[in-house]
């Protein structure tokens, strides 16, 4: 009867997102466990996974979720703090549930390991429950009856459990009458009282309302007039005309209103607003239906008459004007509702794909376009509408890829958790900091960069933190902290993962170096290098492999993946004070503001975020430093010049510093002064991967193909300044 | 023209259930996800000049419950006689009487038969 895979998906989706609730709530309710609007998130995501089990026929599954469930009811009835024991239990149910689903085994054939081992714990809740007081008897009992069926089929085969509320419909109507007369009414002798006597007669008067905002002070009275009015509601048999009766005498009087509410009851009587309030709101609501019949009336009407005055054309003007105010306003409330549908990843990408082509395919005709052009006359009117083109695929590929981002919170919270685990196993105390949970990243990267990032954390938490007593001895707090950071920078996303650890020692990390023969024994390097070669492969400096970090995967592998990304990995650290992993990400995986360079026959892309600026070295700006490189002189500034030409092994037309442009690049903070041939032209760019088809080169983040068709390299600017460090020492010659 | 219902529950796999049933028995559906979503479902709707012919909701629910939701919904004039059906795993006849007195008209619990739920969305439309 119903596509059963469609379900079953939708069923993972929604799982997903509450376990990821209930991991967070447990990591919150861990800090804070009397919380109770954790508790109660935490039981309704544990309810939703078990009812919508149980509704896709993972009975099973849902049965367990049944018994998770149960304990966080019983701790929500408790109204106490949460035990260790039901944390426990909660944390492993869920990664138990977690791998059933992602192991797509919902009746836990391969899990009856930790089926039996949740269970036991479950039990332990149970009886830990039952030993304290005499509120866990109430709360067995209510689920005895309660629960049980709840977690079986959502659509039962017996009989449905409903009950249809009657409402006692005797055929009577309900009134509201309205009893507002003249300020001098009591001056006619009639006694108000009457009034209410005959309506009690007639039926039963519901509910009263006094109206006294214009009562005097008492001193003001002026005991002949009326300053109060009523309004009453009356159940009756009585028909309107009936009601209506009882005034026609004193209904020049004042204002006396009867209405018929039988079928607005709800509105007039369970409403927190006084019966005034609602008066005056349905007698405006009832104004406006009728101006807008009005409305419909004047437009029907034709024109007789041809002088039509001014007042009968402001009269029409006005419920226009209203209709139209009123249809802003509801453009303007439409827009607030964030409507949002769920897309399939993958057409995302392929969306992103088409534009990427477009792009290429634009600026193939554009070459072509402006080179025939170019030889007649320039024309200006194709130029600027190039440029227009441009603009509305830049504009299209900007939308895509916000579609595509998801923030980066959800991953921040998995790997909380993972440590929070890793940290107990270790017997190290940790707190995890989290910040700029909201930054956004291409959903791919996010799902790539999750290894990585799992593989940091654990270094970190096995080689950076100490042990609390280790710590105690340095004067630092039992609890280490380890931060994860999120920010945009230059059109990158950054990622810091920092520790206030134990740092990395320098010295060891050389002579492990040298010993592996990863540098030769008298090669001195700098600090920053020195951090770097932790990332060569094969290089581990803890002494003996333990059981998380070990295992021959290196953090290599981690700098491969995040270069993989076209991202960069760094490392700072200050021993005893801590490390700092900075990994710089690309804010999309396609396409890239480019600008293209030559470099004797080849050309070359240096992404545009990356450039400082250009500029014609004069002679006596480049100067050599004492036992170091070139260096330019840049106003007040000093900064490392080498020849793209050496770093890449290419040949230049031009080798001397003043002959070819200068091209200042900058990556964070630093800065790098490079030697090209000449500046081409600025292009957006389509990256495609090369390394899937050659080893990795350093200094090459991938390949373009440009407007004419042709190939061109696309340079990695944090490795060219990787690859500077090695040349400092070298001379331009 | 097809009956209107509004779904009202924060399961995306209970609305994409009934849904699935309530387009097999003829019915138009329009869903939200907590009593918040639900209100501006409404007002979303009336400014389209739209209004459901029943709804059908939740107790337990994010941002807003679903007692506190029939309340809303029935102070809106135009929702007074709006058939409204409960849709529970709830039995407590406390809360069963709030939903009564509040406004519901009706009380399902989860589990229930499909043709069930079909029957009394006929009875309550008609």
């Amino acid at each position: 009867m119903y596509e059963e895979d469609e379900l079953i998906q939708t069923f993972i989706e929604e799982a997903s997102e509450n376990f990821q609730v209930i991991e967070e709530s447990l990591l919150d309710l861990e800090n804070d466990p009397g919380d109770s609007d954790l508790i109660n998130g935490l039981f309704r995501a544990m309810h939703t996974i078990k009812g919508s089990a149980s509704l896709v026929g993972l009975e099973y599954y849902g049965e367990l979720a049944h018994k998770l469930e149960n304990i966080l009811s019983i701790v929500r009835k408790q109204e106490s703090e949460v035990p260790d024991i039901v944390f426990s239990a909660l944390f492993f149910g869920t990664d138990v549930l977690k791998q059933m689903m992602e192991a797509g085994d919902y009746t836990g054939e391969s899990f009856q390991e930790q089926i039996e081992e949740l269970n036991q714990k479950i039990k332990e809740c149970e009886s830990y429950f039952n030993a304290t007081k005499e509120t866990s008897k109430n709360v067995s009992e209510e689920h005895g009856g309660e629960e049980s069926s709840a977690a079986g089929n959502f659509y039962s085969e017996e009989d449905s459990d409903v009950e249809i509320f009657e409402r006692e419909d005797d055929g009577e109507a309900h009134y509201l009458v309205l009893l507002k007369f003249h300020r001098d009414f009591l001056e006619s002798g009639v006694d108000l009282m009457m009034w209410f006597m005959e309506m009690e007669e007639q039926g039963e008067i519901i509910s009263t309302y006094l109206d006294t905002a214009d009562l005097p002070p008492l001193h003001d009275i002026d005991p002949s007039l009326l300053y109060i009015y009523w309004i009453v509601i009356i159940k009756t048999s009585q028909s309107k005309e009936d009601i209506e009766e009882m005034f026609t005498f004193v209904s020049d009087q004042g204002d006396l209103t009867v209405r018929d509410i039988t079928n607005e009851l709800y509105y007039w009587m369970q409403s927190e607003k006084s019966l005034k309030e609602l008066w005056e709101e349905s007698s405006f609501e009832e104004e406006q239906e009728e101006a807008k019949e009005e409305e419909k009336t004047t437009e029907v009407q034709p024109q007789t008459q041809s002088g039509v005055n001014q007042e009968q054309q402001d009269s029409q003007q006005k419920p226009q004007q209203k209709s139209s105010q009123s249809s802003a306003q509801r453009k303007a409330r439409e827009q607030e509702q964030a409507n949002t549908i769920r897309v399939d990843a993958y057409k995302l990408e392929s969306i992103l794909n088409e534009v990427a082509e477009l792009l290429i395919a634009q600026s193939r005709v554009k070459e072509l376009v402006l080179k025939e052009s170019s030889q007649v006359s320039f024309d200006v009117d194709i130029y600027n509408a190039f440029d227009e083109v441009d603009k509305i695929i830049r504009y299209l590929q900007e939308e895509v890829m916000k579609a595509s981002m998801v923030p980066i919170g959800g991953t921040f919270v998995k790997f909380q958790r993972m440590a929070r685990d890793l940290a107990k196993e270790l017997g190290k105390e940790m707190e995890m900091d989290i910040t700029g949970r909201e930054t956004e990243l291409d959903k791919r990267v996010i799902e790539q960069m999750a290894d990585p990032l799992k593989h940091i954390i654990r270094n970190t938490l096995d080689h950076g933190l100490e042990m609390p007593d280790e710590r105690e001895q340095v004067g630092k707090p039992r609890v280490g902290t380890i931060s994860l950071n999120a920010y945009h920078q230059e059109g990158n996303i950054v990622i810091e993962i920092k520790d206030d650890g134990k740092g990395i020692d320098k010295e060891k990390v050389l002579e492990k170096a040298r010993d592996k023969g990863v540098i030769d024994a008298d090669y001195d390097i700098d600090d920053n290098r020195v951090f770097n070669l932790l990332f060569h492969p094969g290089f581990s400096t803890a002494e003996k492999v333990s059981d998380l970090s070990g295992r021959g995967v290196g953090l290599d592998v981690v700098q491969r993946n995040i270069s993989n990304l076209r991202g960069s990995v760094e490392i700072e650290s200050e021993k005893g004070k801590g490390t700092t992993f900075i990994i710089k990400l690309p804010l999309t995986l396609a396409i890239i503001d480019g600008m293209v360079i030559r470099l004797g026959e080849e050309r070359l892309v240096l992404p545009l975020n990356s450039i400082s600026e250009f500029l014609k070295a004069e002679e006596g700006d480049i100067f050599r430093a004492e036992g170091k490189g070139l260096i330019l002189s840049l106003r007040d500034e000093y900064i490392p010049f080498v020849g793209l030409y050496q770093l890449l092994g290419l040949e230049a037309d031009h080798t001397e510093p003043t002959e070819g442009i200068v091209v200042v690049l900058k990556d964070g903070a630093r800065k790098l002064a490079i030697l090209v041939d000449e500046i081409i032209s600025q292009e957006q760019v389509v990256i495609k991967n090369v390394k899937e088809h050659m080893e990795q080169v350093d200094g090459v983040a991938g390949a373009t193909i440009l407007g004419d068709g042709k190939v061109a390299i696309i340079l990695d600017v944090a490795s060219l300044f990787r690859l500077t460090k090695s040349f400092s020492g070298k001379v331009f010659t | 023209m097809a009956s209107l219902i509004f779904v009202v529950d924060d399961s995306r796999t209970v609305i994409a259930t009934l849904r699935h049933a309530l387009n097999e028995g003829g019915y138009e559906v329009v869903d939200a996800q907590d009593g918040l979503e639900g209100v501006s479902v409404l007002e979303k709707l009336a400014a389209e000049g739209n209004k459901p012919d029943m709804i059908i909701t939740d107790i337990n629910m994010p941002d807003m419950d679903g007692i506190s939701f029939i309340r809303k919904v029935r102070e809106k004039r135009e929702y007074s006689k709006t058939p409204i059906l409960v849709l529970t795993t709830e039995k407590n006849q406390d809360l069963k009487m709030e939903g009564k007195n509040v406004g519901a008209n009706g009380w399902l619990v989860k589990p229930f038969k499909p043709q069930k739920l079909l029957d009394i969305v006929e009875d309550f439309l008609k």
